[in-house]
């Protein structure tokens, strides 16, 4: 189920009227009512993968009873979890890319399983990581009851491609009951609403019109053509991505819950590291936490920083899917984050034309990443990267029109940051009544100036 | 609790990680959101009608389906009759202008 259908969309507003019904009239079926609801909305994909859903949190219950008293359970949960992920996620790579080394010293070809990912399987095993060292680390109470863990891992907003909400902020939230007398419906309406018109019109309109058709086959496409599917992504993967997680942020706050921010205007920023303190933030920190820290962080020498620092970007870049070109991903914005360190550039320069300089060098870096992680195999890099300086070849894909998607896209992150508060203060002042008329119009204004159809997130394969 | 709206008005924001929600945020009864929501999806449904009746007739056969049917085609019907489609068909044209 995708949150811009109509069928989304009735769904939601019965999980609404039954969740507030709950709260006020019987407490007690809140939760159960929560994890129903998510169940409902998962088994839209697959009723089996719903049932592996409830294992993995009953799994990671049952670990975090343990954890706190023997490290090695909490090496067993852990070590569970990226099993179960790479079982999932990486087994079809890893026998395809075994295979010639077979065949070499004599051996058959291996077989080649095609295995059905789960929707939002990165996400909730890294949730239950999460949860069990948290627990460990006594950053959250051990659960006695799998009803919260449950909760927490399934939530349906967050479930198919996050934010990456932390045990330790989340599960406080499930033990106590929502209040019914304060929910933040303009800011959940004005985040609800703008990441729908990122993700239906800015981002469905870009990828139909250039970057799909130019990935798919770029020696077909002039130089102009390819260059702005190359911009043309970096602003669609933005705008679908942090278009979702507004959504379930949005969705969220309607049922009295809080998610944080997962993206703060990143092509805004002056360098690496400040990017990444600004894109998929859940995703940022906690490999910062989970990773970059246990691994020593920057506390070492500089040789041991840089190792920490492309590792966990390599890591990071594999988690997103088994293929070279994450991988390619990863180590580009590792090795970018060491040579910055390097050089210490992590600092903002003063002068606006330092400022520029040092924008457009990380912007370009960002961009140049982005054609790694959306292309399907290197070739098509190397073809997108020849095609730029082939001038023989003619450019007619490109308008003006989409060219302006692009633009707006980037404009967007320019804006005050304060500028969803501010609308949220004159909103503020509407009757619920007229809120509502706004909120229609503004709905319906988003769908039809969309594209037909809704294509799925591109997080969703992740 | 953790939710931000929920913190006293003066309650400094977090430091270090940014935030779409401050104790400063405005706030609703769950009656007047619901209320709110109802109408959103009221004007959607309005602006909608002729992809809910197609909706409906792609519904499979069993109880009930004949009456949604009934519900929808009267839904469009009044709808036609005071002009929404004609309005949606008119603004959309607007916006899908220059698309490829």
């Amino acid at each position: 189920m995708l949150f811009p259908t109509g069928v989304f969309a009735l769904f939601f507003a019965a999980v609404f009227a039954i969740h507030w019904t709950l709260v006020r009239l019987a407490p007690a079926a809140t939760r159960p009512f929560l994890l129903l609801a998510s169940l409902c909305f998962y088994a839209f994909w697959s009723i089996p993968f719903c049932a592996a859903l409830l294992a993995v949190g009953l799994f990671a219950w049952a670990i975090g009873l343990k954890v706190r008293s023997d490290e090695g359970w909490l090496i067993a949960g852990v070590g569970g979890m990226l099993g179960w992920l790479a079982y999932f996620k990486y087994t079809g790579f890893l026998l395809r890319e075994a295979t010639p080394l077979a065949v070499a010293i004599g051996l058959p070809p291996l077989p080649a399983p095609e295995i059905l990912l789960p929707v939002g399987i990165s996400f909730y095993c890294f949730q239950a990581i999460s949860y069990m060292v948290d627990v460990r680390r006594g950053d959250v109470a051990v659960e006695r009851s799998p009803l919260n863990v449950l909760v927490y891992l399934t939530f349906f907003p967050h479930l198919a491609a996050g934010p990456i909400v932390r045990a330790a902020h989340f599960l406080p939230q499930v033990a106590a009951l929502p209040d019914r007398w304060r929910v933040p419906l303009a800011m959940g309406g004005l985040l609800i609403l703008g990441g729908l018109f990122k993700k239906m019109v800015l981002a469905n309109e870009i990828a139909t019109g250039i970057v799909d058709p130019v990935f798919r086959d770029p020696a077909s496409y002039g130089a102009l053509d390819i260059a702005l599917a190359a911009y043309g992504y970096t602003i669609q993967i933005w705008c679908d991505f942090s278009g979702y997680s507004d959504m379930a942020i949005g969705l969220a706050a309607l049922l009295g819950y809080h998610f944080p921010k997962n993206f703060d205007q990143p092509f805004r920023a002056l360098s690496l590291s400040d990017f990444w303190r600004r894109w998929h933030i859940s995703l940022s920190t906690w490999l910062r936490d989970y990773l970059y820290k246990p691994l020593g962080g920057s506390r070492g020498t500089e040789a041991r920083t840089a190792r920490n620092l492309m590792l966990t970007m390599v890591l990071g870049g594999i988690w997103h899917g088994a293929a070279w070109t994450f991988v390619a991903w990863g180590a580009l914005h590792g090795a970018a984050l060491v040579i910055e360190r390097a050089l210490g550039l992590r600092d903002s320069p003063t002068s606006w034309a330092g400022r520029l300089l040092r924008w457009a060098i990380t912007f370009h870096i960002v961009v140049a990443a982005f054609v790694l992680f959306r292309a399907p195999d290197l070739a098509t890099v190397g073809a997108m990267a020849s095609g730029l300086i082939d001038l023989e070849t003619p450019s007619e894909a490109w308008t003006w029109r989409l060219v302006a998607f692009v633009g707006l896209g980037l404009g967007l992150h320019f804006l005050p940051a304060d500028l969803r508060q501010r609308s949220e203060a004159a909103l503020a002042l509407l009757h619920p009544m007229v809120l509502g008329l706004v909120f229609g119009a503004l709905l319906l204004g988003i769908l039809l100036a969309a594209p037909e159809g809704v294509a799925p997130f591109i997080y969703f394969q992740f | 609790m953790r939710q931000p709206w929920l913190q006293p008005a003066d309650t400094p924001p977090p430091r270090g990680v940014p935030d779409d929600f401050s104790p400063r945020s405005a706030t609703r009864t769950a009656g007047g959101a619901a209320l709110a929501l109802a109408l959103a999806l009221l004007v959607m449904a309005a602006g909608r009608s002729a992809e809910i009746l197609d909706a409906a007739y792609g519904l499979p056969v069993v109880t009930g389906t004949e009456t949604l049917i009934a519900v929808a085609e009267a839904w469009d019907g009044a709808m036609q009759a005071i002009g929404v489609p004609a309005a949606v068909d008119a603004v959309r044209a607007i916006l899908s202008a220059g698309r490829a």
